[in-house]
């Protein structure tokens, strides 16, 4: 899965092709279900107060984590800046961090 | 900004900017033709010339899975060996397997090699082997002749992947190359590319990837392992065929229905279907495989499916390409992992036989109505002319004016080359 090499054989870089499962990451099912607004993880964040404590819940549902102050920052500028719940679940729903660990 | 003329390797950043300006329509992008980057790269390199040298620009490379009887089909016999169906007549001077009623037709486009011979006679290792032109190993991946073109010619298109595989998966088919030399696998050509499109807006969608550039960048940097450089090449792709204009590419609804029929409703038919539409498109290999050839048992049944599948898919393409001016600069090529035996078997069927077979190329510089080599009166082995795999595979990267002789080193530094050695079959060329 997701380009990761055979690590039985030296000189070769990935497996299966990759690019169909990166478009259902980006464009699928999963994505859509993920960023409606009745979805656990929105709703879960809209019941925040503050657009930080909003982030923070959002990190913690996707990586079970913080978002260190950088991330945090650019995040509510995001919000900011008129992003919405919907951008920042795929956003983070299409990091390697999600994809590669959880 | 130089990054038109860059396409790999390319930036991350400079993804997201050429998507931006591609989704606003800011440059015009897509209008620059995608075969313009192969020509140049070829002119660079010291190429050999001959005959047929670089007139393929695209490549079809059709795969029978199972073994293919080249008896019944490219090779036809009489007396016992003559299998169900009796040969018939072509509109060239040779004769075809009696299923094979619509390429009979188109046999004044057509080149046979009826010698070819290979060592094995299991499936998986055989048909690496015609694909790739080496034997499998368990500590390398061969790249198929789709990421050699890559290689040595740089990318067909702009925002589409310069490989496709139709009705299979990609089975490394980059080998050694870079992940982004994969073909892009289409499992269904009906279906065609799912996922391509983003309910998101441009404006949203490039906001989306500033986001995820910087929020991504702290893991990225931290591991720089090869599955994320891998799955990084491939998210830099995928952004970009998001961003591509040429989707419709993949569209087979927008074919008229009779030429849909034509071609036949089977996945073989619509993938040759497909692979026709993305060589308009600029895209260079395309692969289309077709199962169904084990015919161990009562071949007659098999070959009414399969044989004329087959039959009705290629003289359609053959055609379709003669009439749109494509198939001079397009090679279509047939193959299959082995024959099969001469002797029909005690259940009406043959069985795995490498020892003699046949393969098929028509278009790309080569003749027309034009039989190479031989096999014997009975079909059990090479009369003339033995050809292997890699000499199969050379012929097909001479075409695309690829340095076939050229040693390419992989990553831990082993040789390789197209064809691995094998030797271009000049006789074939016009």
């Amino acid at each position: 899965m997701f380009g990761q090499s055979d690590r039985q054989i030296a000189d070769s870089e990935s497996e299966e092709g990759s690019i169909p499962q990166v478009l259902m990451l980006m464009n699928g099912e999963a994505q859509r279900v993920i960023g409606q607004k009745d979805s656990l993880v929105v709703q879960t964040a809209t019941a925040q107060k503050t657009p930080e404590q909003q982030i923070d819940s959002l990190y913690l549902s996707f990586f079970s984590r913080k978002p260190k102050p950088a991330e945090l920052g650019e995040a509510v500028a995001g919000l900011g800046h008129g992003m919405t719940m919907q951008d920042l679940t795929w956003v983070l729903f299409n990091t390697r961090e999600f994809i590669f660990v959880e | 900004m130089n990054l038109h003329n860059q396409l790999d390797p390319i930036t991350r950043r400079a993804f997201c900017e050429r998507w931006a300006s591609a989704a606003l329509g800011v440059t015009v992008l897509h209008g620059l033709g995608g075969s313009a980057f192969g020509a140049e790269a070829a002119k660079t390199s010291a190429a050999p010339s001959g005959p047929g040298f670089g007139k393929a620009k695209n490549v079809i490379f059709l795969q029978m899975i199972g073994g293919m009887s080249h008896i019944d089909t490219l090779d036809p016999k009489t007396g016992a060996t003559q299998g169900p169906k009796a040969p018939i007549k072509t509109k060239a001077d040779f004769q075809l397997g009696g299923t094979m009623e619509n390429l009979a037709k188109q046999a004044d486009k057509i080149s046979i090699i009826r010698s070819m011979s290979s060592k094995t006679g299991v499936h998986a290792a055989g048909q690496y082997v015609i694909r790739t032109g080496y034997e499998q190993r368990g500590t390398i991946k061969h790249p198929n002749i789709g990421a050699w073109a890559q290689h040595f010619l740089g990318s067909s298109h702009k925002t589409l992947p310069s490989s496709v595989c139709v009705n299979r998966q990609p089975q490394n088919g980059n080998g050694f190359f870079p992940s982004s030399f994969s073909p892009l696998p289409i499992l269904d050509p009906d279906s065609g590319l799912q996922y391509a499109k983003n309910e998101a807006s441009p404006e949203q969608m490039i906001k989306r990837l500033v986001m995820l550039e910087k929020l991504d960048a702290g893991f990225r940097d931290r591991f720089q392992t090869s599955e994320v450089k891998s799955y990084t090449q491939f998210y830099d792709k995928t952004i970009s065929i998001m961003s591509s204009t040429d989707l419709e590419a993949f569209h087979l609804d927008d074919e008229p229905a009779a030429l849909k029929e034509k071609y036949g409703k089977g996945k073989f038919g619509q993938g040759c279907l497909l692979a026709r539409r993305l060589v308009e498109k600029g895209i260079r290999y395309i692969e289309v495989a077709k199962g169904g050839w084990d015919m161990q048992n009562n071949i007659d049944d098999g070959l009414d499916e399969h044989g004329a599948e087959l039959d009705q898919a290629l003289a359609a393409l053959l055609e379709d390409l003669k009439e749109r001016g494509l198939l001079a600069s397009t090679l279509v090529v047939l193959c299959s992992e082995f024959g099969r035996t001469p002797k029909v078997n005690g259940n009406g069927g043959r069985d795995h036989y490498p020892k003699v077979f046949s393969t098929l190329l028509a278009g790309g510089g080569i003749k027309g109505g034009y039989i190479y080599g031989s096999s014997d009166k009975e079909g059990t082995a090479v009369a003339d002319k033995q050809a292997s795999a890699q000499d199969f595979l050379s012929t097909i990267g001479w075409s695309l004016g690829l340095p076939i002789d050229e040693v390419v080193m992989s990553p831990s530094n082993r040789p390789f080359t197209v064809g691995d050695k094998g030797k271009a079959i000049m006789e074939l060329f016009a």
